[in-house]
């Protein structure tokens, strides 16, 4: 897992607004290997999900970009959904309601692959599968709403693999989802890039999620990459104060409580 | 040891759809204490925000009865729950949905002052200056629109204004599941002290149990519209019982 997929190289993103120019990403290097779970985690406004849109090619045109990302484990500049898939936050948003699910999987392979309608139909039944979606043969000519959140997600994610990408991008892919199918979804990930074809780039603003899922964490602030790591360093001997912070505000099973036991009757 | 606050019991509520009917609510009972806090915790679809909108009287349910301090809200008259409303208060997920963005946030925080005839029109200023300094704002924000304000704000001036009924019992539902961790505990802090000082009950309702487990002395746990498991924070969190429980619990990262 040594070999370099992509560099990030000075990357800086920055928006005119009325306040004046505000950095979305300021400077930032990167490596990211090929085959790894990468997590990129960080708060509201760290500038986590510009770099997941920096790095799809999907920036706005407004958006002032210095510094560049380059692909030398691919040789070539990727295609956003050929080369590289992404996954948003919500499911309902980015699914067309007055499409069959069958026509929205396959869509990537037909643009991508050349397949005709009948053999993307077919590749949509297969991805669909393999998500784990029941009943793929169905699923395929339903429509986004027959089905529940985890379920939709799923199928984002379908479509997101349906042209083979080098890389998938997870946005807060689980955020929205209840804890018992958030951990569904992130063994679904996890299984889908475990053969090691695919490079997956999980952004989160849940540090306890990254280190259970991840190979390695980048942890951003207020636009800048604070440290990147093994997420086992990361987590357990972090050299920011910034992760120490993420990690100390952290809250599981463990954390001390702030209502007594003695309370209750 | 706590007074008891609410009482339900066997508080059912069915929505029929065209192919089948979905109990939401399936013959719920628990109680809450004075200044207690009781965590509702299970999966989507179990229930926990269709109990939030039937306690609120924001939705009808099909059977059961709900009692504070021992009277039967649903068989209240008209006027007289417009007179009680005020004592249950609700604070949502999504700050931004649940203000008028057109409205400063003091004349948002001013409509229960009046619509509960709270305070003269020349101390409701001063009471909306006191409710934002209660939850940690400073009273310019007053002035300002809900979209004006940060994520972590926003949800503070929503405590704010479900605080200016005076209430006996507000309920969160997954009202901190949308901010950042830092704030979360902030936010939590907040809650703890606003109940230790003001004897406030919370139904605090989430999907995460290891944030319900932080706030919350009691915990419900459910499932398809059923209490499940109920119990000590601690120990249901720690040791669930139920099903439902259990794979709550097997779902959370481990990592540590």
């Amino acid at each position: 897992m040594t070999k370099v997929l992509s560099n990030v190289e000075q990357l800086s993103v920055a928006y005119r607004t009325p306040a004046g120019v505000q950095h979305a990403l300021k400077s930032v290097d990167l490596d990211i290997f090929a085959g790894e779970k990468l997590a990129i985690i960080g708060e509201s406004g760290s500038g986590k999900s510009t770099l997941s849109l920096a790095l799809t090619g999907l920036l706005p045109g407004e958006a002032m970009v210095s510094g560049g990302i380059s692909w030398p484990g691919l040789g070539f500049d990727p295609v956003a959904g050929r080369d590289i898939g992404i996954v948003f936050q919500d499911p309902g948003s980015s699914l067309n309601p007055v499409l069959t699910i069958g026509d929205q999987v396959g869509e990537g392979a037909r643009r991508h692959l050349g397949l005709g309608r009948k053999a993307a139909r077919e590749k949509a039944v297969e991805l669909l599968a393999r998500v784990r979606i029941p009943q793929p043969e169905n699923a395929v000519g339903a429509y986004p709403h027959q089905f529940s959140g985890g379920q939709r997600q799923r199928i984002a994610i379908a479509a997101a693999i349906a042209a083979g990408p080098s890389v998938l991008i997870a946005d807060e892919a689980t955020s929205a989802l209840d804890t018992i199918v958030q951990a569904e979804i992130a063994a679904l990930l996890e299984d889908l890039v475990k053969n090691g074809d695919m490079t997956l780039i999980f952004v989160t603003h849940d540090i306890g999620l990254a280190a259970s899922l991840a190979d390695r964490i980048a942890v951003f602030r207020t636009a800048e990459l604070v440290e990147c790591g093994n997420a086992g360093t990361i987590v357990h001997d972090p050299q920011a104060d910034y992760t120490r912070q993420l990690l100390a505000t952290h809250i599981d099973l463990h954390s001390p409580r702030l209502v007594g036991a003695s309370d209750v009757r | 040891m706590f007074d008891e606050l609410l009482r339900v019991e066997g508080l059912s509520k069915r929505f029929a759809g065209r192919r089948r009917t979905v109990a939401a609510l399936d013959d719920v009972t628990f109680t809450v204490g004075k200044g207690e806090t009781l965590g509702i915790v299970g999966p989507s679809g179990s229930g926990k925000s269709t109990l939030a909108r039937v306690l609120l009287r924001l939705v009808e349910p099909d059977a059961g009865r709900i009692l504070i301090d021992g009277e039967d809200w649903r068989s209240l008259s008209p006027k007289l729950l417009r007179r009680r409303r005020g004592s249950i208060q609700m604070v949502f997920q999504d700050p931004v949905s649940a203000f008028n963005p057109h409205t400063t946030i003091g004349k948002a925080i001013m409509d229960p002052l009046r619509i509960h005839s709270i305070g003269s029109r020349d101390t409701r200023k001063a009471a909306i200056a006191d409710l934002l300094q209660r939850v940690g704002l400073s009273e310019e924000m007053a002035s300002r629109r809900i979209h004006e304000v940060s994520g972590g704000q926003r949800q503070r001036v929503a405590l704010a204004r479900a605080l200016a009924s005076r209430p006996r019992l507000v309920v969160l539902d997954e009202a901190l599941s949308a901010l950042d961790v830092s704030l979360r505990g902030q936010m939590l802090e907040l809650l703890v002290r606003l109940q230790q000082e003001e004897g406030i009950s919370f139904l605090f309702i989430g999907h995460d149990p290891a944030v319900v487990r932080m706030i919350s002395h009691r915990v419900a746990v459910m499932n398809e519209g059923r209490i499940v498991e109920t119990g000590e924070a601690d120990a249901v969190l720690s040791a669930p019982q139920s099903e439902t429980g259990k794979a709550l619990i097997a779902a959370l990262p481990t990592w540590r």
